[in-house]
């Protein structure tokens, strides 16, 4: 039982997604097994709905780790079960297959026609703008367009569905791409206004701040120096308060700290007061702290020295 | 005590045993063809998902404001905020003239429509086969005492199980024909879902339920959006990075 749970948490949950590739290849591996037990009959073990989630990350899994053959078993039995079209659910996994398999051309085409395919049965319905094909569309689009497009794309769909932050990170990282660090941090804003806790996002958009920092910096010698001293000071404020608002809730956060460090560090504030040389004593303590402690991951630890020894005054 | 009434035993095989069949069977049948009548999940248009979120984003805006550092990014995000509600370019239906200020009507309403039609549909699958059973009890067994509850009970439950006849002295123990009825449609749930064995599906039928009952008679969104622009321009902000290089100090007492 305790497998299962497992496995619908990670469905619901989509850790998957982000996985180092040994870990997801153990999960697939562990998903195998398991699907490979059941049947879609009626057990006790398991409801039909249960089932067809399991089968879905098993496709999802079979995909990352570049098992074709059981990706199409997967969504062969979903299929067969679901008149594809009529899903459009179904359709997105099939698109998504053939994108990892074939190309992106051919899962356009797939998303156009099932456009037609769905409007046969209605015609007042128009369904080529319906969302999940919207979405897929916009980052299919991507890979062939330049960015300037599929910026517009996603400025499209994020006046759509506002609430979809992967929208609005993706839109952050593609100005990010194209240098409006500006555009980018107000994309970010967007987010922590839907979740306003979500300190890995106050660390990036700190991050971006800063990045930002370093432009208008470069730009102090051209005209209007006047405005973008001004606009430095802000920047500079908004980016010391948003790492130390990441570190506030999470107080372990490598990169919170680090980022604490290299804004309160002499490189990027030239003329500091007391109590930014108080911060940036607290965070080389804080570091090494965590260094010696070991109260993070190995990966972030690794990148504590290097910090330490760039920003160390 | 001997009993003072002598069943026929035939009354158990030709209608006790059938009423009861006939319940469960009617039962099965009947979460079978609600099934079959629950309308497809349709695709939710891409107007109304807008709609929906553009109005949560304010409301969320409002709670979340604190995640901004300066004021004056608040006040740019309020000033549009409260424009794009008050001007109603994310409304589903664009404004009407201030001349047809009447609700509109529910009926004329093609979705509300549906989903009226959807909610008889599913009444009509509860109330048609109960109806005609009853029919059919009330037909052939009307008056009949069929069974004899093994265990003594206290007068109020009279009402209940002697339903069809008037007797008021018989003992309370004897079950009529209708009150057994009664009892099969109420006690049964636990057996479909030993039966169906697809106990989740059934929830999720019964939660569906009470969700498509508001549909009819939605709230204007027009007036939903012009109080939530209200709402928004009077909202006050407040920081939570406010003094944080204090607090942050303080925590570690530096």
């Amino acid at each position: 039982m305790a497998t299962k749970d497992r496995l619908l948490k990670l469905y619901a949950g989509g850790q998957h997604v982000t996985m180092p590739p040994e870990k997801l290849n153990d999960v697939y591996t562990l998903s195998k097994q398991f699907t490979g037990l059941l049947t879609s009959s009626k057990n006790s073990y398991c409801s039909e709905i249960e089932y067809f989630q399991l089968m879905e990350l098993q496709f999802y899994l079979a995909l990352q780790t570049n098992h074709d053959v059981e990706a199409k078993k997967c969504m062969d039995i979903l299929t067969d079960r679901f008149n594809i079209n009529e899903s459009e659910k179904l359709i997105g996994l099939r698109a998504l297959y053939l994108q990892a398999t074939v190309g992106n051309e051919q899962a356009f085409q797939l998303l156009k026609q099932s456009g037609e395919i769905a409007t046969r049965g209605s015609p007042l319905e128009n369904t080529s703008e319906d969302l999940l094909h919207l979405k897929k569309k916009a980052v299919l689009i991507h890979q062939n367009d330049p960015p300037e497009k599929y910026v517009e794309m996603l400025l499209k769909f994020s006046e759509v569905t506002p609430l979809d932050t992967s929208v609005w990170k993706e839109l952050a990282d593609q100005y990010v791409r194209l240098n409006h660090y500006d555009k980018a941090i107000n994309c970010l804003q967007e987010i922590l206004l839907i979740q306003p806790f979500a300190y890995n996002i106050i660390a990036l958009l700190a991050e971006t701040e800063l990045l930002y920092i370093k432009q208008l910096e470069s730009e102090l010698k051209g005209p209007g120096a006047y405005v973008i001293k001004d606009k430095l000071t802000e920047v500079r404020i908004s980016c010391r308060r948003h790492f130390l608002r990441s570190v506030e809730l999470c107080n372990n956060y490598v990169r919170g700290w680090s980022g604490v460090l290299a804004v309160t560090s002499q490189e990027i504030s030239p003329q500091r007061d007391t109590t930014e040389v108080k911060l940036h004593h607290l965070a080389t303590q804080r570091l090494k702290e965590i260094q010696e402690k070991k109260l993070s991951s190995d990966e972030n630890l690794e990148y504590v020295t290097p910090i330490l020894t760039k920003y160390q005054s | 005590m001997s009993p003072d009434l002598v069943l026929d035993p035939s009354l158990k095989v030709w209608v006790l045993l059938p009423i009861s069949a006939v319940m469960i069977l009617v039962g099965i049948l009947r979460s079978y063809v609600t099934n079959l009548l629950q309308p497809l999940p349709k695709v939710s248009k891409w107007k109304d998902v807008r709609e929906q979120q553009q109005l949560q984003k304010a409301r969320l805006f409002r709670g979340n404001s604190h995640a901004l550092v300066s004021k004056k990014e608040f006040l740019n995000r309020q000033a549009y905020l409260h424009e794009a509600l008050t001007s109603g370019k994310y409304l589903k239906n664009a404004v009407k003239q201030k001349k047809d200020q009447m609700p509109p009507n529910p009926l004329s309403d093609p979705n509300a429509s549906d989903a009226m039609f959807n909610m008889l549909k599913s009444n009509a699958a509860n109330f048609i086969p109960q109806t005609v059973i009853m029919w059919w009890i009330n037909y052939f067994f009307a008056g009949f005492i069929i069974m004899r509850l093994p265990f003594p009970l206290t007068l109020r439950f009279k009402s209940m199980l002697q339903q069809g006849i008037d007797t008021p002295d018989l003992d309370v123990r004897w079950v009529s024909s209708l009150s057994w009825y009664f009892v099969t449609l109420l006690g049964l749930q636990s057996v479909f879902s030993l039966i169906l064995s697809n106990s989740s599906a059934v929830q999720v039928i019964q939660q569906q339920m009470p969700a498509q009952m508001g549909m009819p008679g939605q709230p204007d969104m027009a007036k939903v959006f012009a109080a939530e622009g209200e709402s928004l321009q009077v909202a006050q902000f407040k920081s939570s990075t406010d003094s944080i290089e204090e607090r942050i100090l303080d925590s570690y007492k530096l």
